[in-house]
């Protein structure tokens, strides 16, 4: 059904998957969460519960409309404060802490969910408060409508994870290879799809051998595949992944299904699944610690909004003050300003660095066409960032900007170590609020 | 704790300016032995001249410029190497400090320093003391105690003007009259293979600016063997056609960078009073390079969605 397909430039970054043998270990309930409501893309939740509520796993207790996903609660205990508060990670959001009673209770009003329609599945996915678990938190209900006139014709399960160090997605895989066929085929049944692609660097050949082999078992390789596509990074990037297995291109400022593609994080499809087998929603998630300041590197499952410090306490503390703490991989993750920031759904990986912390210093470009070449979507990260620190609304307009998709490898690449990325990143927000001020004129205008 | 915050990525990619430079200097390196062996202490003498010069020009025009000193980036001795060995052996060491003066100071500094300059330091300041000091670039002298009829006085070029023939293994080896690091084809290929394995540069550029000379002296009747052999052909495709700044960025404008190259090479060569017009090209080409790089921007995947225009 498949077949490769060439792609555009990328990079080789040391893959460092030291924790890729480390089975997902189970954590005893931290004492305290601290919960955001913004956990997606979109408008953040309003709050539903209030301090003195007594909640359970999986109590909701943030909702919203429009493009959302709903927020549940991670441990059962009591709420003991919901306010807007700033985090380590930069954002600003309400949260809504909970201190737990340590008895983990599921919530008695959860059950089974079912369906019977194509809108009656895509409610089940919203309800369980899915989004796009690879990073980019996108709600997943939201992605599977597609819009009038378009339709799905594949489901690309992202099961890359080209990110170093991250290991959650290839865990995730070994030791669920069921629930993610299952859910897959969950998903193209509910949704029309007819085929399914699942992509896998091949530096995991495990994961491939294993999920083709649970593939035939359960007879479905006539609708799902399982593709090993060479190892280089950003191949799990969306836009990439859809280039690698179907060939298309995803038109500028368009989504998937413009490209008439569903892609989903394999692991949001087996959460999906998990959902739809228990009825427990996302309030659980695997994380990779590593880094050469943890003491016992692994793969943890950790309730959302466990505080980070705790979260690395479960992995035998620290072994040396790190410099620097990322929530994600090392291209594309965070840099959190201190260790108290609460695991978000999306985060896949927290990193302690002493011995990478620092990277080298800026010399002045020397227009080597690195980044040109490294760009994976075909834009000149050089120009753009020029265009970005001169604030050239017209430069940024023309050469793309907003196609950017931050995943780093022209300021990896770059051998004057050049803030490409940083640059270019400014550039987008100066675009997109000089857009929206000059649509706003317009309209005043008239 | 005090956490470092920056924007990702968090990871740096092996290459530096410092290494890549440094690689290029390596990749002179057994010319300037070459040079040695051919036409003896004064060549590499005459190269460490350009090399200080350079390093003090550099150095000082960063304190004039109230900027960090970027001497110490291998840029500058790039330059230096370059430009000492399109020059005679017997060349004047002050003539060839104030060639590297005027490239560093004039050509790349004046400019914004490294990664700014238009055209290439290395060529302008080679041009700039052709035509300044006619006489202290007017002859070349042969290599020390060369088996051979010794080639005095004119270069292969100049002589293949006249009608002369040439061995070819002579002119391959540098065995004849030229500037110190331009004859020794042999070396030059070395040290271009070694930056092509290392991944330094590529050839997008050099293959075409050879191929379109090979081409001309077919078709004007010259010989083929020779004229790709001599001259400053080698160290210009190799070398100077490949420097980062003063080049086009995309495959598809080094290619027309190169085919300009080669197209004015031959039209001075073959058409026009010099023996030689590799370093014009070179710098002409240099000019083209904006408009080029305009002409031959990459395409973004899924195209641009325009809200301006």
């Amino acid at each position: 059904m498949f077949s490769l397909h060439k792609t555009k430039g990328g990079v080789h970054p040391p893959q460092h998957k030291d924790t890729r043998d480390c089975p997902v270990q189970y954590i005893d309930p931290p004492k305290k969460v601290r919960i955001p409501l913004n956990m997606h893309i979109g408008k953040p939740c309003e709050p539903c519960v209030s301090v003195g509520d007594h909640v359970y796993v999986g109590t909701l207790i943030g909702d919203g409309e429009g493009l959302y996903a709903p927020v549940h609660a991670s441990i059962s205990g009591t709420v003991t404060s919901v306010a807007v508060e700033d985090l380590p990670t930069g954002q600003r959001a309400p949260v809504v802490e909970i201190e737990g009673d340590g008895k983990m209770d599921k919530d008695p009003s959860i059950k089974k969910p079912t369906y019977s329609t194509k809108e009656e599945f895509i409610d089940c996915v919203r309800a369980s408060g899915v989004v796009g678990l690879g990073g980019a938190s996108f709600p997943t209900w939201f992605k599977m409508k597609a819009p009038a006139g378009k339709k799905f014709e594949y489901l690309l399960v992202n099961g890359m994870e080209c990110e170093p160090f991250i290991t959650s997605d290839f865990r995730q895989m070994m030791e669920h290879a069921g629930r993610v066929i299952d859910g897959c085929k969950r998903i193209i049944d509910a949704l029309e799809i007819p085929a399914c692609c699942i992509g896998i660097e091949d530096n995991k050949p495990e994961a491939i051998e294993l999920l083709t082999k649970t593939v035939e078992e359960k007879g479905v390789g006539d609708k799902i595949e399982v593709m090993a596509v060479p190892t280089k990074y950003p191949a799990g990037g969306e836009k990439v992944l859809i280039m690698e297995l179907t060939g298309r291109a995803v038109p500028a400022g368009g989504l998937p299904v413009d490209a008439g593609c569903l892609v989903m994080n394999v692991t949001s499809v087996s959460r999906v699944e998990e959902y739809f087998r228990y009825g427990e929603p996302l309030v659980r998630k695997t994380i990779t610690v590593d880094g050469d300041c943890v003491k016992n590197p692994g793969n943890y499952r950790v309730p959302v909004g466990m505080n980070v410090r705790d979260v690395i306490e479960v992995a035998g503390g620290l072994v040396k003050e790190p410099r620097k703490v990322l929530m994600g991989g090392p291209m594309m993750g965070r840099a959190i300003s201190s260790l108290d920031c609460p695991v978000l759904k999306a985060n896949n990986a927290i990193l302690c660095w002493d011995d990478l912390a620092v990277l080298p210093e800026q010399t002045p470009c020397i227009k080597c066409g690195r980044c040109v070449r490294a760009c994976p979507l075909g834009l000149d990260p050089a120009r753009l960032a020029v265009a970005s620190n001169n604030h050239d609304l017209l430069a940024l307009d023309e050469l793309g900007v907003m196609n950017c998709m931050d995943c780093g490898s022209c300021t990896y690449t770059c051998p004057a170590h050049r803030h490409i990325n940083d640059a270019i990143r400014n550039g987008k927000a100066f675009y997109r609020a000089e857009i929206q001020r000059l649509a706003e004129l317009e309209k005043g205008g008239e | 704790m005090k956490l470092i915050v920056e924007g990702s990525p968090h990871f740096a990619g092996p290459d530096s300016t410092r290494k890549i430079m440094g690689l290029v200097c390596l990749a002179l390196l057994p010319t300037v032995i070459a040079a040695t062996v051919l036409y003896g202490l004064a060549a590499p003498l005459l190269v460490l001249v350009c090399i200080a010069t350079a390093l003090v020009c550099e150095h000082l025009c960063c304190i004039a410029m109230h900027r960090e000193s970027t001497a110490d980036d291998f840029s500058a001795v790039v330059t230096a190497m370059l430009l000492s060995m399109t020059l005679p052996a017997d060349c004047p060491f002050w003539a060839g400090a104030l060639g590297t003066a005027f490239a560093i100071v004039v050509v790349k500094m004046l400019f914004g320093g490294i990664g700014c300059n238009i055209a290439n330091p290395a060529v302008a300041g080679r041009v700039f003391l052709m035509v300044a000091l006619p006489a202290a670039l007017g002859s070349y002298p042969a290599p020390e105690g060369t088996p051979l009829d010794a080639i005095t006085g004119a270069t292969p070029l100049a002589e293949m003007a006249g009608g002369a023939h040439f061995d070819y293994l002579q002119l391959f080896l540098g065995n004849h009259a030229g500037a110190l690091g331009e004859t020794c084809i042999l070396t030059l290929l070395i040290g271009y293979v070694f930056l092509l394995v290392m991944k330094v540069v590529d050839a997008w550029a050099t293959l075409p600016f050879i191929g379109v000379v090979a081409v001309m002296s077919l078709i004007t009747g010259n010989d083929v063997v020779a004229q790709l052999l001599s001259g400053g052909l080698a160290l210009g495709a190799f070398f100077m056609a490949t420097d980062y700044t003063t080049t086009p960025t995309t495959q598809k404008g080094k290619i027309i960078f190169g085919l300009g190259c080669g197209l004015i090479t031959s039209l001075i060569r073959f058409f026009a009073s010099a023996p030689e017009g590799v370093a014009f090209s070179i710098l002409f080409m240099n000019m083209l390079v904006p408009l080029i790089d305009k002409y031959t921007a990459p395409k973004p995947e899924g195209g641009v969605k325009r809200a301006l225009v």
